[in-house]
C-alpha cells in the first residue's frame, strides 16, 4: 500500500454524509474520519488526528505524508462551477483526479464527477482548475472537489 | 425458613429484624445463624421477581444523569434483592479509595477475604496485580459465578430454622423512642392490606439492608412530620448519592503485537483485564479513581490513520477498545429526597438527583491522555480518545451508593464506623448506602465485607 492509497483509499466513504455535514464542507485530507464496525459492537468512530496521543516523530511522519499528497482540502458532494477550468480528463477515480491536480503547478482546484453521475458523458470526468477562490460551491452529491487552502 | 405473619405469635425470640434479603441482608442473617441466634428477615418482594411488585415499589423519579427508568431498573424487589440481576464483577476498594472513611482498608482486609470466599472466589483476587504500562497497573476484575441470593446462594440461609423470612412485607416506618436514642417500634405493611406493629425489645436490633435507595427511603419516611426523620437531625439522609460513571468504548489502544499484558494465575479465575492508574498518576488526576477495561478488538484496516499508526509501531499491532469505570466525587447536593406520594406500604416516593461533576470527566480525560503519553513515550503503542463516547455516552453500573454515609461527624454523615445510625443504639445499616466514597470498584464485594463485619459485631455481642 503506498502513501497515496493510504491517504485516498477510504475517501469515497470516509467523508460520509453525516460527518461531512457535521464538520462543514471542508475537510483536510489528513483529517479524515473513518467509520469502522468493531465486531458486533456499536460503531467506533476513530476521529481526527488530534484525538490520538502522538509523539512529535509521529506528527512529522504523518505531516510529511500529508504534504506529499498535496495540501488539498476535500469538498465532498461539492461542485465548483466556473472556477477557471484548465482542462479535463477521463479518470478511474478521485485519487487519479487529485494526482493530476497535484502534478500540475497551475492547478489550484479540481472537481471529479462520480460514476453515479446521471449524465453518462460526465461520469468519471476530472476538471483541473486554476481558481483558488471559486465563485461558488454548489452542493451536489455527484461531485467531489478539491481545493488548495 | 419462610413464615407467614399469622404464624408469628411473638417477636420476642428474634435477636434482630433485618429489612431486606439482598446480599447485605443475607450476609448479616448468616452471621446470626452461625451463632445459633434468631432473626426475622422482612422482604417486600416474593420468592421470584414480579413485575407488579417492581411497578408498585421501585418507583424513583430521576433527574440529572440518570432518569426515572434508570433507578427502578436497578433496584430489584424480591427475595435476594438486586442480586437477581447482578453481573458478578468483583473487586475490593483500595486504600486510596477509603481515605475519608472512618474505617481503614486494613481493617476491612479480613472481611474482604471472607466476602471473596462467600462469593466463590479465591481471596487473592483482592491483591493480585501486575505492571501494566508506566503509570498504570494491570488490576483485573474478577468475574466468576454470580451469587443469586434468591436462588442457590441463599438456599442454606433462607432454609435455616434460625432465619425466619417474611415475604411480601415492607417496613414502612421506624418509630424512635422519645429521647431519640433508639428505635422502640417498627411498622410492617404485609401485602395486601395489613399493618403490623413490632415492638423492639432491649435485646433486639434493627438492621436496614434495603438497598442504596431503600435504606434512605425508610429513614426519610420515619417521621410524623413534627420531628426530623430518624437519623436525619442534620439533614444528611439521602445526600452524597453516587454511582459509577461508565464510559464504554471511550478510547482505542493500539499496541505492538509483541507487547503482552500479564495474565493472572489460574486461581484468579475468570477475569476482565483493566488498567488502573498507579498512586502517582491517581494523585496527579486529583484523587478520583478509574479503571480502563481492555477489550481486544480487530484492527480496522479501512481506517488509514490506524494503518499509519500500525506502520509507525513496526507493522504488527493489535487493538483494544477501552471501557472506563470510574469514581464520582461524593457531593452532598447529589441526593434522594421525598416527593409527593407513597408506595403501597406508605413509604414516601423518592426523587434522585445525580449529576457528575466536571472534574469527574476531567479526571478521565487526564488518565487517557496520561496513558497515551505513557505508551507513546515507551513506543509500546498509541491511544486514540473517542471524545463523543466520553461526553455523550455515559451510563452507570446499577450501583447506588452514599445515601446514608459513614463518618465520624454526625454533621456530615448518617452512620458511624460500626454502621450504627448516629445516636441510635439499636439501629444499623448494611449496604452501599454507607459508602463514604465510592471508588470505581463494583460495590457488592464491599457490601458483603461490611455486612459480615457488622454481623460479627452484632451477632457476636450476646
Ligand atoms: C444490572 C445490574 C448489574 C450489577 N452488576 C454488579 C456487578 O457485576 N458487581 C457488583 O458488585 N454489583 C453489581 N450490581 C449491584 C448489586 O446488584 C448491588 O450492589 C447489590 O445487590 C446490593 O445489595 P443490597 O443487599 O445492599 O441491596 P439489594 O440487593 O437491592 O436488596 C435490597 C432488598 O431489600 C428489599 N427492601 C427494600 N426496602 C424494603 C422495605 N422497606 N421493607 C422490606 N424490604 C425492603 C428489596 O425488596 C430488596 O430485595 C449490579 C446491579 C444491577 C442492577
Amino acid at each position: 500500500m503506498n502513501r497515496r492509497d493510504v491517504l485516498f483509499g477510504a475517501l469515497g466513504f470516509a467523508v460520509g454524509g453525516a460527518l461531512a455535514a457535521g464538520t462543514g464542507l471542508g475537510y483536510m485530507f489528513y483529517r479524515r474520519a473513518t467509520l469502522a464496525k468493531a465486531k458486533g459492537r456499536r460503531t467506533v468512530v476513530s476521529d481526527s488526528l488530534d484525538d490520538w496521543v502522538l509523539t512529535d516523530a509521529d506528527r512529522t511522519a504523518l505531516a510529511h505524508s500529508a504534504d506529499q499528497a498535496g495540501p488539498l482540502m476535500m469538498l465532498n458532494n461539492v461542485d465548483l462551477p466556473g472556477a477557471g477550468d484548465i482542462r479535463s480528463a477521463q479518470v478511474t477515480d478521485v485519487a487519479e483526479c487529485a494526482a493530476l491536480c497535484e502534478a500540475d503547478a497551475n492547478c489550484n482546484a479540481f472537481t471529479f464527477a462520480r460514476p453515479s453521475h446521471p449524465k453518462v458523458e460526465k461520469r468519471n470526468k476530472c476538471w483541473i482548475k486554476s481558481d483558488q477562490t471559486p465563485p461558488k460551491k454548489v452542493v451536489d452529491i455527484h461531485y467531489i472537489s478539491g481545493l488548495r487552502p | 425458613m419462610f413464615v407467614k405473619i399469622q404464624d408469628i405469635t411473638s417477636f420476642e425470640p428474634y435477636d434482630a429484624v433485618i429489612i431486606g434479603s439482598g446480599p447485605a441482608g443475607a450476609t448479616v442473617a448468616q452471621s446470626f445463624l452461625r451463632r445459633g441466634r434468631k432473626v426475622l428477615v422482612v422482604e417486600t418482594g416474593s420468592a421470584t421477581v414480579e413485575t407488579d411488585v417492581q411497578d408498585s415499589y421501585s418507583v424513583i423519579h430521576g433527574q440529572g444523569h440518570f432518569d426515572s427508568n434508570y433507578w427502578p431498573q436497578h433496584w430489584i424487589r424480591a427475595l435476594g434483592g438486586t442480586s437477581a440481576v447482578w453481573a458478578g464483577w468483583m473487586k475490593p476498594l483500595s486504600a486510596r479509595n477509603m481515605v475519608s472513611w472512618p474505617v481503614t482498608r486494613g481493617e476491612l482486609a479480613p472481611w474482604y477475604d471472607h466476602a471473596a470466599v462467600t462469593l466463590g472466589r479465591d481471596p487473592m483476587i483482592s491483591t493480585w496485580q501486575s505492571a501494566g504500562v508506566p503509570g498504570f497497573d494491570l488490576k483485573p476484575f474478577s468475574r466468576g459465578n454470580t451469587a443469586r441470593y434468591g436462588e442457590a446462594a441463599g438456599e442454606a440461609i433462607w432454609s435455616d430454622t434460625h432465619v425466619h423470612v417474611l415475604l411480601n412485607a415492607t417496613i414502612s416506618r421506624l418509630h424512635p423512642r422519645h429521647d431519640r436514642t433508639g428505635i422502640e417500634r417498627i411498622t410492617a405493611f404485609v401485602a395486601p392490606d395489613l399493618d403490623v406493629e413490632i415492638d423492639i425489645a432491649a435485646h433486639q436490633t434493627v438492621v436496614l439492608a434495603a438497598g442504596g435507595m431503600g435504606n434512605a427511603q425508610i429513614l426519610l419516611g420515619s417521621t410524623d412530620g413534627t420531628n426530623a426523620a430518624v437519623g436525619n437531625d442534620t439533614d444528611q439522609v439521602g445526600r452524597y448519592l453516587m454511582e459509577h460513571p461508565h464510559f464504554y468504548e471511550c478510547a482505542t489502544l493500539i499496541v505492538k503485537e509483541s507487547f503482552a499484558f500479564t495474565t493472572p494465575p489460574p486461581s484468579f479465575g475468570r477475569f476482565v483485564p483493566a488498567l488502573v492508574p498507579d498512586d502517582a498518576t491517581h494523585a496527579a488526576a486529583g484523587g478520583v479513581d478509574a479503571s480502563f477495561e481492555l477489550a481486544e478488538i480487530p484492527l480496522t484496516p479501512e481506517d488509514d490513520l490506524q494503518s499509519l499508526i500500525v506502520e509507525r509501531l513496526g507493522g504488527q499491532a493489535k487493538a483494544y477498545v477501552l471501557n472506563a469505570r470510574t469514581e464520582m466525587r461524593a457531593d452532598p447536593s447529589n441526593r434522594v429526597e421525598r416527593i409527593f406520594g407513597t408506595d403501597p406500604s406508605g413509604l414516601p416516593r423518592l426523587r434522585a438527583t445525580c449529576i457528575f461533576n466536571a472534574d469527574d470527566y476531567r479526571s478521565v480525560l487526564h488518565y487517557l491522555n496520561a496513558l497515551g503519553k505513557s505508551v507513546a513515550d515507551q513506543d509500546i503503542g498509541r491511544v486514540g480518545i473517542i471524545n463523543d463516547h466520553l461526553f455523550s455516552n455515559v451510563t452507570g453500573g446499577g450501583h447506588t451508593m452514599g445515601t446514608t454515609r459513614m463518618g465520624s461527624d454526625p454533621k456530615t454523615s448518617v452512620v458511624d464506623k460500626d454502621c450504627r445510625v448516629h445516636g441510635y443504639s439499636n439501629l444499623f445499616i448494611a449496604g452501599s448506602s454507607v459508602f463514604t466514597t465510592g471508588g470505581y470498584s463494583n460495590p457488592t464485594m464491599t457490601i458483603v465485607a461490611l455486612a459480615a463485619r457488622l454481623g460479627e459485631f452484632l451477632g457476636g455481642k450476646a
